[in-house]
């Protein structure tokens, strides 16, 4: 294996984290989030960080007891060829499968505010090949433009400021009225805008400062969580909770509020960037998933990576075309949050209780 | 491999970018400005309504002898009107530069949910479009033959953009109008327009109940709901300051508002306190007197101003309460922000009646321009 194309450092991981994480999820949380907790919808958003918190530390703490290993080796160690080759496999299918969610949602947006004459698979097979060929060039490569595409999108985030002049501050209010019930409900589904920390499993051996993975980690959570605070509450103060329930991308809507001498249509600034953004959590998965499904093979990662990369995309963009409407593919993102629940927080709790029996069977041994 | 695979991409794009799906043509394109909702009452009797939208379209044909055309089609949808409007006018049709609707009183009066919903869900119409309600007809206003502007058009754009500049009128967009029908204990309001066939003018504003006109009042009342309703504007002030009687001074002021509410309760009675801020210059003085001379005449100014605004602001309030029994003034929503859960079940049903309403106004002249 050429060992630099597949190394990462931990300012790297910040942003391939960062790209995992945001993507199209942020276009809906602040309405997702206002569902069931209302004004209370940024506490939500707050809540839901916990668990990508708490599943970063048990992934930390896990990889760091197999530090040379990578993801299938500890899985076939701890649970043995055949199970751990099988919660191997599943991982692989959720990454298919959020791979899959990500692109049809991006290709929805992408035919309902900029292309609708264009059909919608059209869009995921030319983002499909694009995705493939960076994704092909290995990890070092994706983390740049992870690194690149975040600047561009924190210039299109500060867009949504300008949505401001029309805020109400009294839907922020009263704080905590809906009720812990209403928004522990709501934080369930706003800790799926933070999927993607569980690629960490994948990417860790990758990376070249292991005792900065917790750091960058942090650093990339916190900054996610800052930018969906950001989003919900200019939402919030924008449109309320009860409009803004709605509409189906409310921090995109955000750009259509405001009129602007000249330029008048900000959101058109926005999707010119678009493409980049939308795409950076396919290319970190396709990554993974090709990544692991090379190891799984036994496969040379020198020789046969760049092939099992197109195999990958193509089921990718197979499963991209079931959803039969937008509602739908929304439905299918909300079905991959709960794979990500499971992914999340069962795989790391699994991987620990088998390493704690695996570490007493060496004791009493 | 890369290499293949890469330029399979660069192949694939060339493809498809020059038969691009999207692909069009500017000069073959409509682009209509400005839009009116009417009723069609020619096509008979018949279990949906057909509404009749009428069209300014910049004609971008060049050389071509007239500047715009005026298109009016009717259907029962506003979807069917689309469609109808492409076996006389083939071009395609690109909403997304319309920045102009206006209803006429008969649509807005039996509610804009359904003329709005496809404006609101159509991602290519930016939710800045301008909207304001004609006081006769929608078409009337759009075949209004403007001498000053290239076409109504820009008429209609420039009056309702510019409004809240120089004087105390609203303006509404269609995202104002979605955050008002679709939140508890709010209620849009619009700006109503009126022609006479060569001029458009500013008739008052139009009250709605949820999306349905309720009444439209003159532009004395507007001053009023304006400066109640804390939508910022700037605009001239009139006072007659009488001492023992008499005429004392006549003069204007070019003022800002701005508005702040204060809400308590006691059980079930709520009380809510405006304060209206009026701050800006003394722009004309009919007497001579200098002021530096009678430093009493600006307090004097002030109170007078502060008097009959807020005894117009008392009337507009009882009228609200009695009349129209719904806040058009939007203060509810000071009072969903301390007790949301409780009060949005009520909030749209006998709340705003039954409330006590507080208006104080303070006036406060800034300076007197270049004479004492």
């Amino acid at each position: 294996m050429n060992s630099s194309r597949f190394q990462m450092t931990s300012k790297q991981l910040v942003f391939f984290l960062l790209g995992t994480m945001i993507a199209t999820g942020i276009l809906t949380l602040p309405r997702v989030a206002s569902k069931e907790a209302g004004p209370d919808a940024w506490i939500a958003v707050l809540i839901g960080a916990l668990v990508p918190l708490l599943s970063l530390f048990m992934i930390e703490r896990l990889c760091r007891q197999f530090p040379d290993q990578g993801f299938i080796d500890m899985s076939i160690e701890l649970f043995g060829r055949y199970l751990g080759g099988f919660l191997v496999l599943l991982f692989m299918a959720y990454g298919l499968f959020f791979s899959a969610v990500v692109v049809r949602v991006f290709a929805e947006i992408t035919v309902i505010y900029m292309l609708p004459r264009t059909p919608q698979y059209v869009i995921v097979v030319l983002l499909s090949l694009g995705i493939a060929y960076a994704a092909a060039k290995g990890a070092k490569v994706v983390g740049r433009i992870n690194e690149l595409i975040f600047y561009i999108f924190l210039l299109l985030l500060l867009l949504t400021f300008t949505s401001l002049r029309l805020a109400e501050f009294t839907y922020l209010l009263p704080i905590g009225d809906s009720g812990i019930t209403a928004i522990l409900k709501s934080s369930l589904s706003t800790s799926w805008a933070f999927a993607g920390v569980e690629i960490l499993f994948v990417v860790y051996p990758m990376i070249t400062r292991k005792d900065k993975v917790i750091k960058a980690g942090l650093t990339a959570l916190g900054i996610a969580l800052i930018l969906y605070l950001i989003a919900t509450m200019i939402c919030l103060v924008v449109y309320g909770a009860s409009l803004m329930q709605q509409v189906l991308f409310p921090t995109l809507g955000l750009l259509k509020v405001v009129d602007f001498p000249l330029i008048h249509r900000l959101e058109f600034l926005f999707l010119a960037f678009w493409l980049g953004f939308g795409a950076r959590p396919l290319m970190n998965f396709t990554m993974a998933t090709s990544f692991n499904c090379t190891g799984f093979l036994g496969l040379d990662v020198n020789k046969h990576y760049p092939k099992i990369v197109l195999v990958v995309m193509l089921i990718t963009g197979i499963i991209a075309e079931f959803p039969r409407n937008t509602i739908q593919a929304l439905q299918w993102s909300s079905y991959a949050g709960y794979a990500f629940l499971i992914i999340a927080l069962v795989y790391p709790v699994l991987y620990h209780l088998a390493a704690m029996v695996r570490k007493g069977g060496d004791v009493n041994a | 491999m890369l290499k293949r695979v890469g330029l399979s991409a660069l192949l694939c794009l060339c493809l498809v970018m020059g038969g691009c799906w999207d692909a069009n043509d500017i000069e073959d394109m409509t682009i209509p400005t400005a839009a009116s909702y009417d009723i069609d009452h020619t096509g008979g009797q018949s279990t949906l309504r057909r509404y009749l939208i009428t069209t300014l379209n910049p004609n971008l044909i060049p050389d071509a002898p007239k500047k715009y055309r005026i298109e009016a089609i009717s259907g029962q949808t506003i979807g069917e009107i689309r469609s109808n409007r492409h076996f006389q006018s083939p071009r395609p049709y690109v909403v997304g530069m319309i920045q102009v609707n206006v209803f006429s009183k008969e649509v807005a009066g039996l509610g804009l949910r359904s003329t709005t919903d496809i404006l609101y869900r159509s991602p290519a119409i930016s939710n800045a479009l301008m909207l304001a309600v004609a006081t006769g007809r929608g078409d009337e206003i759009i075949k209004t033959r403007s001498e000053n502007y290239q076409d109504v058009g820009y008429l209609l754009i420039d009056l309702l953009h510019n409004a809240k500049k120089n004087n105390f009128m609203v303006s509404t967009t269609l995202h104002e109008l979605a955050r008002c029908i679709f939140t508890p204990g709010r209620n849009p309001v619009m700006p109503a327009l009126q022609t006479d066939g060569k001029n458009i003018i500013h008739a008052g504003t139009a009250i709605f109940k949820r999306d349905r006109l309720i009444d439209i009042i003159d532009e004395h009342e507007t001053r009023s709901l304006v400066l109640l309703r804390g939508i910022e504007a700037h605009g001239y002030i009139k006072y007659v300051l009488e001492r023992e009687g008499n005429v004392a001074d006549v003069g204007t002021i070019f003022a800002k508002n701005s508005r702040k509410v204060e809400v308590t309760r006691q059980g079930d009675q709520f009380t809510f306190n405006i304060k209206i801020l009026l701050q800006g210059p003394l722009v004309e003085r009919f007497t001579n007197q200098p002021l530096l001379a009678d430093p009493q005449a600006l307090t004097e100014i002030e109170n007078q101003i502060a008097t009959d605004i807020r005894q117009e602001a008392e009337a507009f309030i009882e009228k609200m309460q009695n009349d129209y029994q719904i806040d058009c003034i939007d203060i509810s929503k000071y009072a969903l922000a301390h007790w949301r859960q409780e009060l949005t079940p009520v909030i749209d049903k006998d709340f705003i009646d039954k409330a006590d309403i507080k208006v104080q106004v303070k006036v406060k002249i800034i300076n007197t321009g270049d004479l004492d």
